[in-house]
């Protein structure tokens, strides 16, 4: 094995993991903001996917980039008008709720799209390859870096610089000395969430010409965006990215260097993490 | 006055509901006398759900025509349905639930790891379960069951016609990626076997394995291509593979490597999803070849279409034969006894879209054709076929003296 191929592999790694990061951060971000785990994260990513078929076929994979995630976020909304009566009650029974809307909206997936399996092709532009350090790399996957971390930047640009990023700091800091403020905190968990869910739908409509788009793989995310948050920090953005990089790279370089039990890496961070510092690498320790 | 009047009324509510379920006990208490009950267990959501599509119609299927032909032992024939997730843990309960429904045959399940607790409930129960598959060659020797039937080829069978054919190829370094299950290291198992002792000089890259529903597959192909194979040799099948093909393309994999693999990437369920896009040039075996120019698959295939709007697929024709050996067995043992539906099962052969079929006796594997063939399209369909498909028999499948030999732990 030559230096150039852990370049490579690390790059590859990066590049899976800026789209795990789209998922991750909205997942954090609502944990971190409305105290949510929510669980339908998973089910918003794959109605992405399935929104992006139906609007390539019917315009092009430009417009579904847009539209579907936006349409997400609006079933996301409509989520968030569910979970108001429990806000303030106990953790388990928003999670509930939230694992209940997952079944609810992959129920509607097989119902709308059936049950088998559904692909889409990448534009014509996106289908070469660039050569990089000898190997073919996909201009899809640059595609997709590029996209995620600009939602990154941009994710980061609002949270420092706008005043909707600085009341979501806010209520991620004190939520109750915000609605004493007379901010409407009520409408900010909406954006949020709303936002949280948006971001998903993003990574679905990314993902959905490299995937067979199928409804099971709403469950099978949710095991490695768990994964990421642990490591990285359940309320952390930063450390969503982090966790996500992490995971992406282990991945890259276990399947090179320990191809037989690569798939067991990220799942070994994990309580190696938990182990030493379980409130995850940039999480907030309890007490 | 009112408290009469609502006792009246509530009576004849109560003694109406109790008329209408008794009624419906009856019906079904009739029902049950009248029906003979085949049971049907596999994994009809979780993550291989997206194959249901091309399961449970050609069970079905079996059992409307036989329905319509006035059923079996002059009874009508009722197949039960259980999921069992792919979860071989819960298998053995959906089994038990079967049962207690009246089901005197089974007939699943689809994933590998569930057909051991299958086989072995069989034999605890005494009830006759025919499986679509199981790779696993112990399942014929030392996990040899009295009551346990195999439709699928066995993994040395397999790999026997992967190796024969991949033999007259120039292929001088080989690159596996397969998933962590039983089909994939039998097949993988059997033919390094042979590689190493016909054709030691091939050199062997390296193999990945991923978990059985893995969705990223990105990290391994690019790792893979790094090594520069001659073949990239897959163990992938059901919804993973897509994921593997819908990447692979994206670093055109199938045009810098031969692709190879040792079972169902050439199936209808893995071609459909793609259209005119699937890659051409992936070699495998397949059990189904719908594209054939043979009465009985034709009539199978229009059958098949007809009913779903797709084309059977290799899992389609296991569970179809399976549900036909069934009904086949009952009606020659003429009887719903068990141990009369296992000598059926064992001196019988039956038509099916793929020619006469039986089981072996003595380890109770039905054999099969194995096709081998190339992917690629043809004006006649809309979807990839496998482009000139050469048929092998009994003649790759393990002998009764190779099995008995294992059987006995030599």
């Amino acid at each position: 094995m030559s230096p150039l191929d852990f370049v490579r592999q690390f790059v590859m790694g990066i590049s899976s993991g800026m789209v795990t990061f789209l998922m991750a951060a909205g997942m954090s971000l609502v944990m971190s903001g409305m105290n949510i785990i929510n669980f339908g994260q998973g089910a918003f990513f794959i109605l992405g996917a399935f929104l992006c078929f139906s609007l390539t076929a019917m315009m092009n994979f430009w417009w579904a980039l847009v539209l579907a995630p936006l349409i997400v976020a609006v079933l996301g909304g409509l989520t968030e008008f569910l979970l108001r009566p429990l806000y303030g009650k106990s953790i388990l029974y928003q999670l509930l709720l939230t694992m209940g809307v997952a079944f609810v909206l992959i129920d509607a997936i097989r119902t709308l799209w059936g049950k088998s399996i559904r692909t889409i092709v990448v534009p014509d532009f996106l289908s070469s390859t660039v050569l990089f350090l000898g190997l073919d790399f996909p201009a899809y996957y640059i595609f997709i870096t590029i996209i995620s971390a600009m939602v990154a930047l941009g994710l980061w640009l609002m949270f420092e610089r706008t005043r909707l990023g600085m009341l979501f700091r806010a209520i991620i800091s004190d939520r109750d000395m915000v609605g004493n403020l007379g901010i409407n905190v009520a409408l900010i968990f909406s954006s949020m969430f709303m936002f949280g869910v948006w971001l998903s739908g993003v990574a679905g409509v990314l993902m959905a010409p490299i995937i067979g788009i199928d409804s099971q793989l709403a469950i099978q995310v949710l095991f490695t965006l768990m994964t990421v948050l642990v490591i990285g920090g359940l309320t952390s953005m930063r450390g969503a990215l982090v966790g996500s990089l992490i995971v992406g790279v282990a991945n890259a370089l276990g399947s090179m260097l320990l191809p037989w039990f690569y798939t067991l890496i990220p799942a070994a961070l994990m309580i190696i993490v938990l182990l030493i510092r379980p409130e995850g690498l940039f999480g907030k320790p309890e007490g | 006055m009112r408290t009469r009047t609502f006792t009246v009324v509530a009576s004849v509510v109560v003694v109406g509901l109790a008329l209408v379920l008794v009624g419906k006990s009856l019906e079904a208490a009739d029902a049950g006398k009248e029906t003979i009950k085949i049971g049907y267990v596999s994994a009809l959501s979780g993550p291989f759900g997206a194959v249901e599509n091309y399961l449970t119609p050609a069970v079905q299927m079996v059992i409307d025509d036989i329905n319509a032909k006035g059923g079996l032992l002059g009874r009508r024939v009722e197949l039960v349905t259980r999921d069992d997730q792919g979860d071989p843990s819960i298998v053995r309960q959906k089994m038990d639930e079967l049962k207690a429904a009246g089901c005197v045959v089974m007939v699943g399940s689809l994933l590998d790891p569930c057909c051991p607790p299958v086989s072995q409930w069989a034999t605890d129960n005494k009830i006759p379960a025919i499986m679509p598959m199981s790779v696993n060659l112990a399942m014929r020797t030392t996990g040899f069951s009295k009551y346990g039937f195999i439709t699928g080829p066995p993994g040395p069978a397999m790999a026997k016609v992967l190796f024969m054919n991949l033999a007259k190829k120039d292929i001088k370094s080989i690159y596996s990626i397969g998933a962590d299950s039983d089909i994939c290291h039998e097949v993988f198992q059997f033919f390094w076997a042979a590689e190493k002792k016909e054709k030691p000089a091939v050199k062997d890259l390296g193999t990945a394995m991923t978990s059985l529903a893995e969705m990223e597959f990105s990290n391994i192909i690019s790792s893979a291509l790094a090594k520069k194979p001659d073949l990239i040799l897959l163990g992938l099948a059901g919804p993973p593979y897509v994921n593997f093909v819908q990447q692979a393309r994206r670093f055109n994999l199938f045009q810098k490597a031969k692709v190879a693999a040792g079972a169902y990437v050439l199936a209808a369920e893995l071609t459909t999803p793609f259209g005119k896009t699937y890659p051409e040039g992936i070699m495998s075996n397949t059990l189904c070849p719908f594209y054939l120019d043979e009465q009985p698959m034709k009539d199978f295939t229009k059958a098949y279409l007809a009913r779903t709007k797709l084309y059977p697929a290799d899992i389609t024709l296991e569970f179809h034969l399976c549900a036909l050996a069934a009904v086949e067995a009952i009606k020659k043992a003429n009887s719903t006894d068990a141990d009369k539906i296992v000598n059926a099962l064992e001196t019988m052969s039956f038509d099916t879209p793929v020619g006469k079929v039986r089981y072996r006796d003595f380890d109770h594997q039905a054999v099969l054709p194995i096709y081998w063939a190339t992917s690629g399209y043809s004006k006649d369909f809309p979807i990839a076929i496998g482009l000139n498909p050469v048929k092998y028999g009994e003649e790759v499948y393990p002998t009764k003296a190779e099995i008995m030999a294992l059987r006995a732990g030599k």
